[in-house]
């Protein structure tokens, strides 16, 4: 008998725990690496330069389903209203830009898109009206009071500038001239009496991330009627440039005082957005923007794309426009939806490609009767999210129509 | 003919690390089914459905837990089985090639 002796001696070298441990180090070692192959995107699902692609259509049938059904309409809200009044507005906001870009994707669908549009755009004029200019911002709107005179919030009057103007872009409806001329009235009007040239969102805070968008109005008005805003941009631009900008990163603040006093510094959840509502305004500056906040907040690891809220030069708090941040890697829900939007507006594909393996991975969608929605999501952001899968269109309407050069 | 046996202890090892990944991937089976999926909402800062914001991210956080247990760890168990197998008829390989040297 020749064997328990061979099992002794082979045994001796290699203990039990130390053979599990190296094969649980190997296995680690070869499967992080591979993970994000079974999460890969084929991009032209997504993403496509004419017609919707698929992704995006599904997507979209969701989107307009809480649009036009009155319950599901109504339970979505209430669920964006607890985390934040802001996202029920901005939701609003991203549906109509995706779906201005959807009908001038597709011609043929617009009579389909419109009636979602108008929906969107009287509810939401509807409910400011009756609830009053706080119902669309959060609770610590009324602690202080607005610097400016009459107190408004640009936040508020921009989106629903840009909300008008793109309805108008997609098909003209004259009811809606007058209110976007008083809009873009009110919002000239804010800009200039800050030092900075920037409308306060809260009382005393300026966001970036309106004020691009309010710039965005400019444009889209003087697209549609021809009004001339181009000394407001070019000073805008200018004093951005000079005051507004974080001198470690070179990336535009995300907030500010009225008097052009940083509050935070550069932040995920803005500057995406930012960079690309800046392309109809300063086609460079926008990509410079674009560049720096992809160098020093967008991310990948094993094949998986995601951004950080903040710069590692600048420590800020996760709060409720970053969302949660997954500790350790810092991923930033807010900031990584956004970036979506930068990459796609960019072009950035590699980076969009690693984004939606994240996406595919994380975002937990699921799809029933052909329409899909992300469970880690919301509808903001998944309106975010059909919003850059569809992007493109409106903006180059605005400057097909003609905008002054600065 | 005498020969020889595979060592005795790595196979219950493997067999220990199988059995986990499959409770890992069954556990993940049952929040699936549960539909724990809908309160991932929780990393957006939303917590969806009529439940209060605690117990929905709680929901939320078993459902993650699962899915990463199925996603990340269950395939790291197979593959270190895998491995912890293919060592054994390594070793099993080459106890039979010094016992029967070729020639």
């Amino acid at each position: 008998m020749i064997t328990p002796a061979i099992n002794r001696r082979s045994g001796a070298g290699i203990r039990p725990a130390g053979a599990v441990g190296a094969a649980l180090i190997l296995a680690t070692l070869v499967w992080l690496p591979c993970l994000h192959l079974l999460f890969r995107p084929h991009l032209a699902r997504f993403y496509a330069e004419r017609g919707i692609p698929p992704q995006a259509q599904a997507l979209a049938a969701q989107q307009i389903m809480l649009c036009t059904n009155t319950a599901a309409r109504a339970g979505e809200i209430a669920v964006l209203r607890r985390s934040n009044a802001e996202w029920d507005f901005m939701s609003r906001t991203y549906m109509i830009l995706a779906l201005a870009n959807m009908g001038l994707r597709q011609p043929e669908r617009k009579a389909a898109y419109l009636p979602v549009m108008d929906r969107l755009i009287e509810e939401t004029l509807r409910l400011e009206q009756e609830r009053g200019k706080y119902y669309f911002l959060m609770d610590y709107a009324t602690n202080g009071a607005f610097r400016a005179r009459p107190a408004r919030s640009l936040f508020v009057d921009g989106e629903i500038a840009v909300m008008l103007a793109a309805r108008r872009l997609l098909a003209e409806q004259p009811a809606y001239k007058p209110l976007l001329d008083q809009r873009v009235a009110a919002l000239v009007a804010q800009m200039r009496q800050s030092p900075v040239l920037c409308g306060e969102s809260y009382p005393d805070e300026c966001w970036m991330f309106c004020n691009v968008l309010a710039l965005d109005a400019l444009r889209m008005a003087e697209a549609l009627d021809g009004t001339d805003h181009t000394d407001l941009l070019r000073d805008w631009l200018a004093v951005a440039q000079r005051k507004l900008m974080d001198p470690e990163t070179g990336l535009l603040l995300a907030t500010f005082t009225f008097d052009g006093r940083p509050l935070q510094g550069p932040e995920g959840s803005s500057i995406w957005m930012v960079a690309h509502g800046l392309q109809i305004v300063d086609p460079f500056f926008a990509v410079t923007q674009y560049r720096r906040a992809r160098q020093e907040l967008g991310r990948r690891i094993f094949g998986f794309g995601f951004a950080w809220e903040w710069p590692a030069s600048w420590r800020g708090q996760a709060d409720v426009d970053s969302g949660p941040v997954v500790p350790v890697l810092g991923i930033s829900a807010g900031s990584s939806g956004l970036a979506f939007v930068g990459a796609r507006a960019f072009n950035d594909r590699d980076y969009l490609s690693a984004l939606l393996t994240t996406l595919n991975y994380g975002g937990f969608p699921v799809i029933r009767r052909g329409q899909l929605r992300y469970c880690a999501s919301n509808q903001v952001g998944d309106a975010v999210l059909l919003y850059s899968m569809v992007l493109g269109p409106l903006w180059r309407e605005v400057e097909r129509r003609g905008i002054r050069p600065l | 003919m005498n020969l020889p046996a595979t060592p005795l202890r790595s196979r219950p090892l493997a067999r220990g690390l199988l059995l986990r990944a499959a409770l890992l991937v069954a556990f993940y089976g049952l929040c699936q089914a549960a539909g724990l999926r809908e309160y991932t909402g929780f990393l957006s800062g939303t917590h969806p459905g009529t439940l209060a914001p605690l117990p929905s991210a709680l929901l939320g956080l078993i459902y993650l837990v699962a899915y990463l247990g199925a996603t990340l760890l269950a395939p790291i168990l197979l593959l270190a089985a895998g491995f912890l197998g293919l060592g054994r008829l390594a070793r099993h390989y080459l106890r039979i090639t010094k016992i029967y040297p070729a020639g």
